[in-house]
């Protein structure tokens, strides 16, 4: 398209990168916190404090509970407290609404000496924000699918294009040139993106792996019909399920779903029950099928699978079957990190962490590149220039305000609120869509300074309105070894400083271009734009 | 062919149109390549059919890319259509194949 191959890859690189960069980024940083999202949920219900309770009383809470909410449910799920995704018992239960359809979910977590809801806050916690990453806001999952699948194929593409255009990969592993402008820019986008390569690629194909069905529905579609139930038959073909049952239409109460869940530690060892799920609870087709821990990237675990109404054993399943599958499971067991140990989990959190700052300093770097010849223009920069950089700082500084706005809401909105879990979403965006429109009214170096500050501002706060509301401060809970709410508060106030680094680094730029006599052609810019 | 200073307005108005007509290219026409080449595939691989299936959904996103990046790729605009006629053909044998 332009002269040479490598010129049009450079081309295409900017402008897929360019169009959905500020999705990206808002994916990114949500997907990244995900990272720790039970360890967030933790910190969101700060009433309730995990407890070792005996696999016995959560399984006899959750089938007590879910004969109460989800009778006549396709299917029920029961996640015992057993691992660290799963710091509260969780319940969920499937209810068919029109035939064919996608199943609609009811989700409960469950205090297990009671049986009842797990009596807390109303918060969508970690796992909200964590959600966010893939259904966005505000929107039914049929919109957000086509959004994020759509822009993670811009960044495939983005970033094979980047790769051909990037000819010296080996010396420009070792090359940082800080301070100096566009060149700087250019090289933090480029080391980090070399360095953190096989990441960056493995989250973004496999992240799109996840849309299958609504991105390429037609190759499944092809050979086994279109549908969910012809997809349902394709999982189970490729999965050699081979036990799966209609229902009976016969009602036969189930078996104690405790018989159940002691077969399968007798089996496996205690602590290793990951989930129990019941497929038509109440029929005489019912079946419990018992999965295992995940310890490795595989996702899909051994499953034990029983008559849910005599509670004899049909059969085992392996984690392993076909090679497709388990190349597939593997994979998005890596995107996941289900497995991942707490080191692991941190060098997940930085990798992603290099990703939110790959495409941050790409779309800083789209600025820089025009701006001299922008700012030369007599009108001054064009609507398309000022639209990048406003929402440049709307969205790398103003995202971050939104965020810390989401957790300060927890803090401090009434705990009576009605919807007050929907307020926290509220809030988050309010503060976003603020911070969005106010580089419309500022030039945009005191936009980027006082959103950087504000940033800063807003998780300094957090330590202190936490330790306020809940009583549990840094110190304290230093002290008791506490690691998620001392967790939590260091990365704030780390998040903060680094804030506060940049917004005096900025505030210094500024003064110097200001009183410095003209010498670099940025200053010359910068002058000529005052002038 | 790209914008250098002297290129006069027909020029730019020209390019730009190629430009749109390539990105419509590369996501429709791309497209349609990738699903017909993925289908293929889960007809010819000698392998169970799940197992197929599953194997041309993995590929599915790379044969994308690679179709987008080479429409991206060649010189000439002209080129483009045989790739996009190619591509519908194919399509439409796939479809009568299944």
């Amino acid at each position: 398209m332009k002269n040479g191959f490598r010129q049009s890859m450079a081309w295409l690189h900017t402008w897929t990168g360019l169009v959905v960069g500020w999705v990206l980024f808002f994916v990114f940083v949500t997907g990244n916190l995900g990272r720790f999202d039970t360890e967030i949920d933790q910190w969101m219900k700060p009433e309730v404090i995990p407890q070792a309770v005996p696999l016995a009383q959560e399984i006899s809470a959750a089938q007590q509970r879910l004969t109460q909410r989800g009778a006549g449910a396709e299917r029920w799920t029961i996640y015992p407290a057993t691992n660290r995704d799963t710091p509260y018992l969780r319940i969920t239960w499937d209810t068919e609404v029109k035939p064919g359809q996608a199943l609609k979910r009811g989700e409960e977590f469950i205090d297990p000496s009671t049986a009842a809801p797990l009596d807390t806050r109303a918060t969508g916690g970690g796992q909200l924000l964590y959600k966010m990453h893939y259904a966005l806001a505000y929107m039914p999952r049929s919109v957000s699918n086509w959004i994020i699948g759509i822009c993670s194929m811009f960044m495939l593409v983005a970033i094979v294009s980047g790769v051909i255009t990037h000819k010296k990969i080996f010396t420009d592993f070792f090359t940082f040139r800080p301070n100096k402008g566009q060149r700087s820019w250019l090289d933090l986008h480029a080391v980090l993106a070399v360095l953190t390569l096989p990441f960056f690629f493995m989250i973004t194909y496999t992240g799109l792996l996840f849309f299958l069905s609504t991105l390429v529905p037609g190759i499944v579609g092809a050979n086994y019909g279109f549908g969910e139930k012809n997809r349902q038959q394709f999982n189970d073909e490729l999965a050699a399920r081979e036990y799966r049952l209609e229902r009976a239409e016969t009602q036969v109460p189930l078996v104690s779903l405790n018989q159940i869940t002691a077969e399968a530690e007798r089996r496996w060892g205690e602590g290793q029950v990951r989930s129990v799920e019941i497929h038509y609870p109440g029929d005489q087709h019912a079946q419990a099928i018992v999965t295992r821990q995940i310890i490795s990237p595989l996702r899909s675990t051994e499953e034990l699978v029983f008559n849910a109404t005599n509670g004899e054993l049909i059969t085992e399943q392996p984690a392993t079957t076909a090679a497709p599958r388990t190349f597939y499971e593997t994979v998005q067991g890596l995107h996941e990190s289900l497995f991942a140990g707490w080191w692991l989990r941190w060098l997940y959190f930085f990798s992603g962490l290099a990703g939110v700052a790959i495409i941050g300093s790409g779309l800083i770097l789209w600025i820089v590149k025009r701006r001299p010849k922008q700012l030369k223009q007599a009108e001054g920069p064009d609507f398309g220039h000022r639209l990048v950089e406003g929402l440049n700082v709307g969205t790398i500084a103003g995202l971050h305000t939104a965020i810390a706005a989401y957790f300060l809401a927890n803090r401090l909105l009434p705990v009576d609120l009605p919807a007050r879990n929907e307020w926290e979403v509220h809030v988050m965006f309010i503060v976003w869509l603020i911070a969005l429109l106010h580089p419309v009214v500022r030039p945009i170096n005191r936009a980027w300074i006082e959103q950087l500050w504000v940033a800063s501002a807003a998780f300094l706060l957090l330590p202190f309105v936490n330790a306020i509301t809940t009583g549990r401060d840094l110190f304290q809970s230093l002290q008791q070894g506490d690691w998620v709410f001392a967790g939590f508060d260091l990365v704030a106030i780390a998040t903060a400083i680094l804030f506060a680094i940049a917004a005096v680094k900025l505030q210094q730029r500024e003064q110097q271009q200001i009183n410095a006599p003209v010498k670099t052609k940025v200053n010359r810019v910068a002058q000529e734009a005052n002038a | 062919m790209a914008t250098n200073k002297k290129s006069s307005e027909e020029d730019v108005a020209r390019y730009r149109w190629e430009v749109a007509g390539r990105c419509l290219i590369a996501v429709f026409g791309g497209y349609l390549f990738t699903i017909a080449l993925s289908i293929f595939l889960t007809q010819v691989l000698p392998i169970a059919k799940s197992s197929a299936v599953m194997t041309a959904n993995l590929l599915s996103f790379a044969i994308y890319t690679i179709a987008i990046i080479w429409v991206f790729s060649v010189k000439e605009f002209r080129q483009l259509w045989w790739g996009l006629t190619g591509s519908a053909i194919f399509f439409a044998f796939i479809l009568l194949l299944v």
